[in-house]
């Protein structure tokens, strides 16, 4: 074979030519000037528009998870004020019997869908009855409902299967005329969810797949149009913070406490922390009560005395004014504020509790001990905020003699491991509804015949027929003064024993653009949910 | 070599099988209950008892667990993932809408990786213990040792946030629908710029480094040095007679990258707010989706053994000295 009679170069030659590299440089310039929005556009976009990042997708109207983001395409039949007071929403009025089974409710008659047709009472029976179809499932109390009359176009009556207050469900009710057709089987996946025509302040323009949907203003929402005319819901999830900084939206929901003193700290940035609506949740801190350490409530209580609260809600970077107690209550006793104070902080009383409980550091390594064994114990944790509220309680708890170590787990294992009583102490959002309640603190009731509907051995192992009994009686009302009543009861007992220490109530944090006004914490903090009652000031 | 590929096909059958068993064991034996997510603070609203017991009976969850895994397989072998208990849609249309990002994705890095990484190793290697060659190697070795999730929030700090030159995240701009067919096109690559920079320079730093290895132990063989001595050229030494005994060894090590891209790309899908499989999965293993989850391992799975395969057979193609054909009798 002939050799090749090239002449020989230097190993540089067979390098990329810079003017190559320059070509791909101005390429993705051109990329990025292509992408960037020129300052017109931008400032065109942000006059009476308010863009915030959900972690969603283009079906978040439809039958999910964000409740919040229905309300601006779908109403509800009512809603709550700021006192935890229902209002009117798609109804005007409503009355109901005496035993609360039997509801009727009056429509607004100038509520219209957004295609112009007129929202009826066949609407809410037909979304009802729609939502208790065995092949939708829906996850709303549809299975409480016995039947529907619909006495005209704007009234209707619903009876119910036990005492309710009706108010209480997050039910949002659909068209009719554009979704009888379609089949139940196919509900999930129906293409209305993308681009729905609903009743509520805001309706839909369009939407970018996994990037955006935008909304308008209804000029023709019975309470009137929002201030601000065109809403921007944007996609996303942990980008949050880089999202907000870089300008590229108005708001955040559910930002990381974490985040918050640097956000706080920026003067184009408020912070606001939602709880509830309703009944909120609680981060507690669950005593096993089997376990020889927790048996006595003595010591449940010196814990709880050891432990400063308000402090603590400083530590995670929330609010140091929230409502905080020891009892269990309803909504809107704590919308009102009528909540027995939490025990004080009082670290000298929870020693001197110890001590009378026969806990003693008799070899002066810092941990008391009874008969032999040490007052030392594992709380199961949460990642997250709870987690940091563990390492809190940890160094508080040792400040009176009392050792724990922090085990961490993932919330599925933590919930399991406390369903089936494998804990000692456990850090775990409690829900502060009458059903939570009974999950924790009267399982028996759960069942006809008494035994609880997680084995005896599990749980927190609680047992109070007393509470138990004004639990039992809490689900045969829906009177609200009547359960007012009956939790007023309950508070001393739950006070006295104190199965649960509740730490703070859980709270949504948002972060938003001062230009954004109307929001307060803890009530009326959601961008989103109050999002008609919110105006734009430059 | 069709015979061949016939064969590892087959073979991947009981791999593939294997390792989506493990994980559907591993998955419902892990304690936990899918339908704890109905029990969750996020939720404004809590589901009825009845309600979950319903939904549970309605997913087969109910069940022993070998009669939902033979329902599972069953169901998988007709081509139906099942439905996914957080969102109540079939997973298989979530894939069909997630997979093509994380493949857009996966396979831009592997072309960026080969692009940076060979090119910058046979620079080095050329211009061996040059100032160039030491400045490349300081410079792959650190860029090795970032961390991803580290760089791409450094770079969405600095070009998105403080330059504004590249989008925070997400796959299209707001105002996409509105751009021309051009525009359209320059806005997806804008957005893939970062996440695609990211999964691709890490793998370049190491592609770069091996390949510089692989060249100058090639560049002192003696078939180069004959090759030199016969006059040719140092271009069509390197080009023709090195470079491609060199690039044997980095064929197979991009076959044997896919795992390693996938599972990448769960990061950066979750930085940049990419909604891809990986992004996907992450929600799902939080929220014990099972379907979810086995399909997501049984994508992996399958790329993984595929991308296996593919390496062997251009491996085949680069170095003729390999052939999967049976030897012929005389």
């Amino acid at each position: 074979m002939k050799p090749e009679s090239e002449e020989v170069r230097p190993p540089t030659a067979a390098l990329p030519r810079l003017a190559n590299l320059a070509g791909i440089v101005a390429i993705f310039c051109a990329i990025a000037v292509a992408g960037c929005r020129s300052p017109e556009e931008a400032e065109e976009a942000s006059d009476t528009t308010f863009t915030v990042l959900y972690d969603a997708d283009e079906r978040l109207f439809g039958p999910f998870w964000s409740v919040e983001a229905w309300f601006l395409m779908f109403l509800p039949l009512t809603s709550w004020d700021e006192s935890g007071e229902a209002i009117g929403r798609l109804v005007r009025s409503w009355e109901h019997s005496t035993d609360y089974r039997t509801w009727t409710f009056h429509l607004r008659p100038d509520v219209r869908w957004h295609d112009g047709v007129p929202v009826t009472a066949h609407d809410v029976k037909w979304s009802i009855e729609l939502a208790g179809n065995p092949d939708v499932l829906y996850d709303d109390p549809w299975h409480d409902v016995d039947s529907i009359r619909v006495r005209n176009d704007t009234t209707l009556t619903i009876f119910y299967g036990r005492p309710k207050d009706a108010r209480n469900d997050w039910m949002v009710y659909w068209p009719r005329h554009l979704l009888e057709g379609l089949d139940p089987a196919q509900f999930y996946q129906w293409d209305f969810w993308t681009q729905p025509v609903g009743d509520g302040p805001y309706r839909y323009v369009r939407h970018v797949p996994k990037t955006m949907v935008e909304l308008e203003a209804n000029a023709e929402f019975y309470a009137g149009k929002p201030d601000i005319d065109r809403v921007v819901i944007k996609f996303g999830g942990e980008n949050g913070i880089t999202e907000l900084l870089s300008g590229n939206v108005d708001a955040i929901a559910w930002a990381n406490p974490i985040d918050v003193p640097k956000l706080a700290s920026d003067p184009r940035f408020r912070v606001y922390h939602q709880i509830g609506p309703g009944i909120p949740w609680l981060q507690a801190l669950f005593w096993n009560v089997r376990s020889p350490l927790f048996a006595d409530r003595q010591v449940r209580r010196a814990l709880t005395h050891a432990i400063d609260r308000r402090e603590l809600l400083g530590a995670l970077n929330l609010p140091e004014d929230l409502r905080l107690t020891d009892v269990l209550f309803t909504g809107r006793q704590y919308h009102r504020g009528e909540l027995p104070p939490p025990l004080a902080f009082d670290p000298e009383k929870a020693r001197a509790m110890l001590r009378e409980a026969g806990w003693f550091d008799g070899d002066g390594d810092g941990v008391r001990e009874r008969a032999g064994e040490s007052l030392s114990f594992t709380a199961l944790s949460p990642p997250g905020a709870a987690g940091h509220a563990a390492i809190y309680v940890q160094a508080a708890l040792q400040k009176v003699g009392v050792h724990m170590e922090i085990q961490n787990l993932d919330m599925n294992l933590l919930r399991g491991r406390v369903q089936n009583g494998e804990f000692e102490a456990a850090f775990l959002p409690y829900w502060n509804s009458v059903d939570g309640q009974i999950r924790w603190l009267a399982p028996g009731l759960d069942s006809g015949d008494g035994t609880p509907q997680q084995s005896r051995s599990g749980g927190i192992g609680y047992d109070n027929p007393e509470v138990a009994r004004l639990l039992a009686s809490v689900r045969e009302t829906a009177d609200a003064d009547q359960e007012d009543s009956i939790y007023r009861n309950l508070a001393p007992l739950i006070r006295r024993d104190l199965p649960i220490t509740f730490l703070y109530p859980e709270l949504t944090t948002y972060i938003v653009h001062r230009r954004v006004r109307g929001l307060e914490s803890p009530f009326r903090a959601d961008p989103i949910q109050f999002l008609e009652r919110l105006w734009i000031e430059e | 070599m069709l015979k061949y590929i016939t064969k590892r096909l087959l073979l991947s059958v009981p791999l593939v099988l294997g390792i989506v068993t493990a994980t559907f064991f591993m998955a419902h034996l892990a304690p936990g209950d899918p339908m704890d997510m109905y029990l969750e603070p996020q939720r404004q609203r809590q589901v009825d008892l009845e309600v979950i017991e319903l939904l549970r009976k309605k997913y087969g969850l109910d069940q022993p667990i070998h009669v939902q895994y033979v329902t599972w397989l069953k169901n998988v072998a007709q081509g139906d993932f099942g439905e996914s208990f957080r969102h109540r849609r079939p997973v298989k249309d979530m894939l069909v809408e997630a997979v093509p990002y994380t493949l857009q994705l996966t396979v831009l890095a592997i072309i960026l990786d080969a692009l940076i990484g060979i090119t910058i190793g046979i620079i080095s290697a050329v211009k061996q213990y040059s100032k160039l060659d030491k400045t490349v190697t300081i410079g792959s070795l650190i860029i090795y040792a970032i961390p991803s999730f580290w760089l791409a929030l450094m770079l969405i700090m600095v070009f998105s946030v403080n330059l504004g030159w590249f989008p925070t995240s997400q796959t299209r701009s707001m105002h996409y629908e509105d751009l021309t067919a051009i525009g359209k096109m320059l806005d997806r690559a804008w957005h893939l710029v970062l996440p695609v920079f990211v999964m691709g320079i890490a793998g370049a730093a190491g592609t770069a480094r091996y390949m510089r290895n692989k060249l100058l132990e090639v560049l002192n063989e003696e078939y180069i040095m004959a090759a030199r001595a016969r006059g040719f050229r140092e271009k069509t030494v390197i080009v023709k007679h090195a470079l491609r005994n060199a690039m044997i060894p980095i064929v197979t090590i991009y076959g044997m990258s896919l795992p390693f891209l996938l599972g990448g790309a769960t990061i950066i899908e979750t930085i940049f707010a990419w909604p891809g499989m990986g992004r996907l999965t992450v929600g799902a293993v939080g929220g014990r989706d099972y379907p979810i989850i086995m399909a997501t391992v049984m994508i992996a799975a399958v790329l993984t053994v595929l991308g296996n395969l593919l390496a062997d057979i251009t491996y085949a193609a680069v170095d003729p000295r390999v052939s999967y054909d049976a030897p012929r009798r005389r």
